[in-house]
């Protein structure tokens, strides 16, 4: 195989695997990449069993071929590399010499036929959906999504096809609901829902920020697809039973709160920074006759409190919080046009949650946290 | 023709050496425990080939009658029990009278016992039990028993007997926990003609285990002593760096007995706690003295299994003295009096009330502390003179419990939800004494250790009196910083998570049980826990600090220590391993470069730390080597 290609396409090429080729492992195939030549260009491929990516890249092609070399090391020589270009050749024997500027490296790779065969299938649940909001719904629901191994249901998101074209992206732990439901523009010809694991999330996060235009989603209950015009990526789903959290997300709390959004953020995170991110730090949010007062009360930190005055005409209300889970929350809504945020308070020890105006199709709900002081 | 049939008392006595005679050492240990019960001072054993060939034990104890000589072959004949009432009040190793008629049963057996001189001795043989002859002898006052040719007439037992290397070992193992439990006694054993062990009478516990074991294991031992009239203790463990991996040198003795018994294992392991490194285990030599009623030895007829009567409320005395031991002797191992005295006396360093004692008078900056904390809503804590001071809110180091104590377990400390009196389910023993370092401490007062400087980035050199001190920089403020953390929390009220969906735990019924009896100890600790119909229970609020962990585990695993302790430590377990990771995490690391000034003042917390000289998961935190050693090494001394 001999090929051409811009030093800058492949450096942002193979970026976008480098999670997924793992360096720790005992299978070398995990921890490398396939390049293959195709037509006017190069195909990548990566997989670790789990998540599996391949995409169509621009490049010269000088002899038709293919390669299978160490991702990390690859990716890491690039990088380094200082001319505009790299050329690859490879041998009969899998050895790869490079060429980039002044450089010229001679590096050893797999035998390209044995590496795992990557199939992507048709498959029957299938729908086009725009980038940038699927990017939307991860962001405003990865926060909420749980990490504890006890609750396997819950360390991913929820896909689930709701009636009347609807689609809902839920993230959930034992503390807090995040959702997001979105009704996209092209007719969607899927049913029932999909738990798509975290880690994956964050792989499909970086292929929409490289990618433009619209993707194709297509799941059946083990895989979920991602296709765009360039990238081609798919993951293995978590197979368990969502909880059904819908009660949780319907009640009605009898006072609505609305708080500037920015000097709620700042008070909270004055709070944060004197508990040093603790992540079990807890805050008393106290509502008073026109006054919203935010404080912590962890003694070794010190103290701090926030005075915010609100529409509040009411008994003295006093709800505990968790300072991160409640900053995570806030900042989920960071890129709302609102100035307001609303919470939704029934008691202290009441599910509490949180919404804005112009996304009312957003909503997340907080666990609160009994204080004793 | 009726099937059933009532045994022969010859097959009867065989089926019971299957129980008490299982091999060469049980002999010995039947003989040795009945020479003990007679009240010998000396006791010589003497074996040949592992004791298959030849087993014998002499005593100077009080010896036996000719009546009570033939009768103590016979099955069920003993001089230790007489009433029904006396089997639940043992105070004597045997008590069953199967153990001579057993053996007798499978071996060429040989009695010679003399109670009075002047009456002269008898001599009684039996051969599988049968045949008995007997001859009238001069004997001295005492008992020796010859045990020849054991399982001979029992070919298939003789099989099951290992090499005879490994039996000896098993005599040898049983000989030295024997002599451990009675330090007073003359031990002496012969095999194949050679002498392997003469322990003179008279030694002490300490004397007695570095004759045993060798002065390498004494020299790391630390005593424990504990004593009221319900239950006293004695004994030696081990410091905490000299842990094993092996648990071969853990003995615990009650009443003299040699036994196994979970509860006081387990105690011994909660005692060290975060001291251990993983999977190490300590060496400790305990003899537990408790009124016989107290117990109950008639489990087995091996009788090394017991049933306490009160497990509970022995496993909180002994851990709270275990500690206390622990600690005091830590700060020996490595302060002389006076420095202990400076260290921990000196009220610039002062620990509890002592701190109080030079409290100055409210100056204008604490005036103004005071109207700024007013004018800004932060409510005021500080202690203008003439008004009592609030107490501490962190424990204070666990001390030896009053007889007020022995009655009601649990400890009493104000302002500490964990730590209340009346709060029995779940073991805290809360955050050692830790005075939290102040510009004073840091300052003033004598610096027990003087920093020299860096090795490795990596390890603080320091000078104490007569000694070089190497601390491990991480390890050293990783515990500091884990006592920090673990103080600021029991100061605190705990915090209780509301969980979004319950967690649905399925329990036996026994363990259902158990839970709703300590309802309300899960709730103390933030655990919001109802019934879910049948077996089934929601929990639907944690402790903040567990909201990471695995809720089911953790309430299982509590409960199942309970069940089988009656209380649990593995709640203070779980709490500690979130403290550790925060200290790991917060903790000045190896390749740190640090200036002189922050050796000293890392230096000047863990003095004031109680010298818990171990980080969290149990690494040591300092290696002294003293002056003569160092002599030593540069063959100044020889």
């Amino acid at each position: 195989m001999k090929i051409r290609v811009e030093k800058q396409v492949l450096q942002e090429a193979l970026s976008l695997i480098q999670a997924i080729a793992n360096k720790a492992t005992s299978e070398a195939y995990i921890a490398s990449v396939l390049i293959k030549t195709k037509q006017g260009g190069i195909l990548l491929r990566a997989t670790n069993y789990e998540v599996t990516f391949e995409g169509g890249f621009p490049a010269e092609v000088l002899e038709e071929g293919e390669i299978c070399l160490n991702s990390a090391k690859l990716f890491n020589l690039v990088r380094n590399f200082q001319g505009m270009e790299i050329e690859f050749h490879s041998t009969g024997q899998n050895w790869v010499f490079l060429s980039c500027g002044n450089s010229k490296v001679r590096l050893p790779g797999l035998d390209p036929e044995t590496y795992p065969p990557i199939e992507f299938k048709e498959l029957a649940n299938n729908f086009a959906f725009s980038g940038s909001l699927l990017k939307a719904a991860i962001d405003r629901t990865l926060f909420a999504i749980g990490e504890n191994e006890s609750r396997k249901n819950l360390m991913g998101l929820n896909l689930e096809i709701l009636g009347n074209q609807r689609l809902r992206w839920m993230g959930a732990d034992a503390f807090r609901i995040s959702q997001l439901i979105t009704e996209p523009d092209q007719p969607v010809s899927a049913k029932g829902n999909v738990i798509i694991p975290k880690k994956s999330l964050l792989e499909i996060k970086r292929i929409i920020d490289f990618s433009t235009g619209d993707f194709q989603i297509s799941f059946d209950e083990n895989v979920f697809q991602l296709f765009s015009a360039q990238i081609k990526f798919k993951t293995r789903l978590i197979e368990a039973d969502y909880p059904n959290l819908d009660s949780l997300l319907s009640q009605e709390a009898p006072i609505k709160l609305s708080l500037p959004k920015e000097e709620l953020l700042h008070a909270v995170r004055i709070l944060n920074t004197l508990t040093d991110d603790d992540h079990n730090a807890v805050m008393k949010l106290t509502l008073t006759e026109g006054e919203a007062l935010v404080e912590s009360q962890k003694l070794e930190y010190g103290e701090a409190n926030d005075r915010i005055p609100c529409e509040y005409h009411g008994e003295t209300l006093s709800i505990g919080l968790n300072i991160q889970f409640f900053l995570d929350a806030l900042h989920a809504f960071d890129s709302a046009a609102d100035k307001m945020v609303t919470l939704h308070i029934t008691g202290p020890v009441a599910p509490m949650a949180l919404t804005t105006e112009s996304w009312g199709n957003y909503k997340t709900i907080l666990m609160p946290v009994k204080i004793k002081w | 023709m009726a099937l059933i049939r009532i045994l022969p008392e010859e097959l009867i006595n065989k089926i019971a050496a299957g129980e008490v005679v299982e091999r060469p050492a049980s002999v010995v240990k039947e003989l040795v425990e009945n020479s003990i019960d007679a009240g010998a001072d000396q006791i010589f054993v003497t074996v040949n080939e592992g004791g298959k060939a030849l087993i014998s034990v002499l005593d100077n104890g009080a010896g036996m009658s000719e009546e009570d000589a033939r009768n103590s072959v016979l099955r069920h004949a003993t001089s230790k029990l007489k009433t029904e009432e006396d089997l639940f009040a043992i105070e004597s190793l045997g008590f069953r009278g199967e153990a001579l008629a057993a053996i007798a049963s499978v071996s060429r057996f040989e009695l010679c016992t003399c109670r009075d001189e002047v009456e002269g001795g008898l001599m009684l043989s039996l051969e599988g039990g049968k045949r008995p002859k007997e001859v009238r002898i001069g004997f001295p006052k005492g008992t020796k028993i010859t045990v020849s040719d054991l399982f001979y007439n029992q070919p298939a037992r003789l099989k099951f007997l290992k090499s005879l290397k490994t039996e000896y070992h098993h005599i040898f193992d049983l000989l030295l926990r024997l002599a451990i439990a009675h330090p007073e006694i003359q031990f002496k054993l012969t095999q194949d003609k050679q002498l392997v062990l003469n322990l003179p009478k008279g030694q002490d516990l300490l004397e007695r285990i570095a004759d045993c074991y060798g002065p390498e294991i004494a020299k790391e031992l630390v005593p424990i002593n504990h004593q009221e009239s319900y239950l006293s203790f004695q004994g030696y463990f081990s410091h905490p760096a000299a842990a094993r991996s092996s648990k071969r040198w853990q003995q615990t003795y009650v009443n003299g007995r040699s036994v196994k018994n979970q509860t006081l294992t387990q105690a011994v392991y909660e005692g060290y706690k975060t001291l251990l490194m993983k999977n190490m285990h300590p060496m400790f030599f305990l003899q537990l003295t408790l009124p016989p009623a107290e117990l109950d030895v008639n489990v087995h007829p091996a009788k090394t299994e017991i049933r306490l009567k009160n497990p509970t409320l022995i496993h909180t005395i002994f851990v709270e003295t275990l500690q206390q031991s622990l600690k005091e002797a830590s700060r020996r191992r490595f302060f002389t009096p006076e420095e202990e005295a400076e260290a921990y006396g000196n009220p610039a360093f002062g620990v509890g009330e002592g701190r109080h004692q030079g409290e100055p008078k409210a100056s204008a900056p604490a005036k103004l502390f005071v109207e700024l904390s007013d004018q800004m809503g932060f409510e005021t804590k500080v202690i203008l003179p003439g008004k009592t001071a609030p107490k501490a809110p962190l424990a204070k180091s666990p001390t030896v419990p009053s007889p007020a104590a022995v009655t009601q377990p649990g400890r009493a400390v104000p302002g500490s939800p964990l730590l209340e009196p009346e709060e029995p389910a779940f073991s805290f023993t809360g955050p050692s004494a830790f005075t939290k370092p102040s510009a004073t401490h840091l300052g003033q007062g004598a610096e027990v250790f003087s920093a020299i400087g860096q090795l490795a980035q990596k390890y603080i050199l320091a000078q104490a009196e007569g000694r070089l001190v190497l601390v491990d920089q991480h390890s050293a403020h990783e515990r500091i910083r884990f006592e920090e953390i673990r103080t600021d929390f029991y100061g605190q009220k705990l915090e209780t998570h509301g969980l979004m969906l319950p967690v649905i735990l399925t329990l036996p019924p026994q363990d259902g049980l158990l839970l709703e009896q300590h309802q309300g100890d899960f709730a103390k600790v933030g655990f919001g826990i109802e019934p879910f119909g049948g077996n089934d229970y929601a929990v639907k609020e944690v402790p903040s600090l567990l909201k990471d962990k695995d809720v089911a585990a953790v309430i299982k695993e509590v409960l199942d220590e309970m069940a089988q302790f009656g209380r649990s430590g593995r709640m203070e377990i779980f709490f500690n391993e979130v403290f550790e990771k925060m200290a790991c995490h917060s903790a000045i690391r190896a390749g740190q470069t640090l200036s002189l000034p922050e050796m000293q003042s890392l230096l000047n917390q863990l003095v004031s730390l109680d010298l818990q000289v171990h980080c969290p998961h149990g690494r040591p935190v300092l290696v002294e080597i003293s002056l003569t050693e160092l002599d030593k090494r540069f063959k100044r001394t020889v």
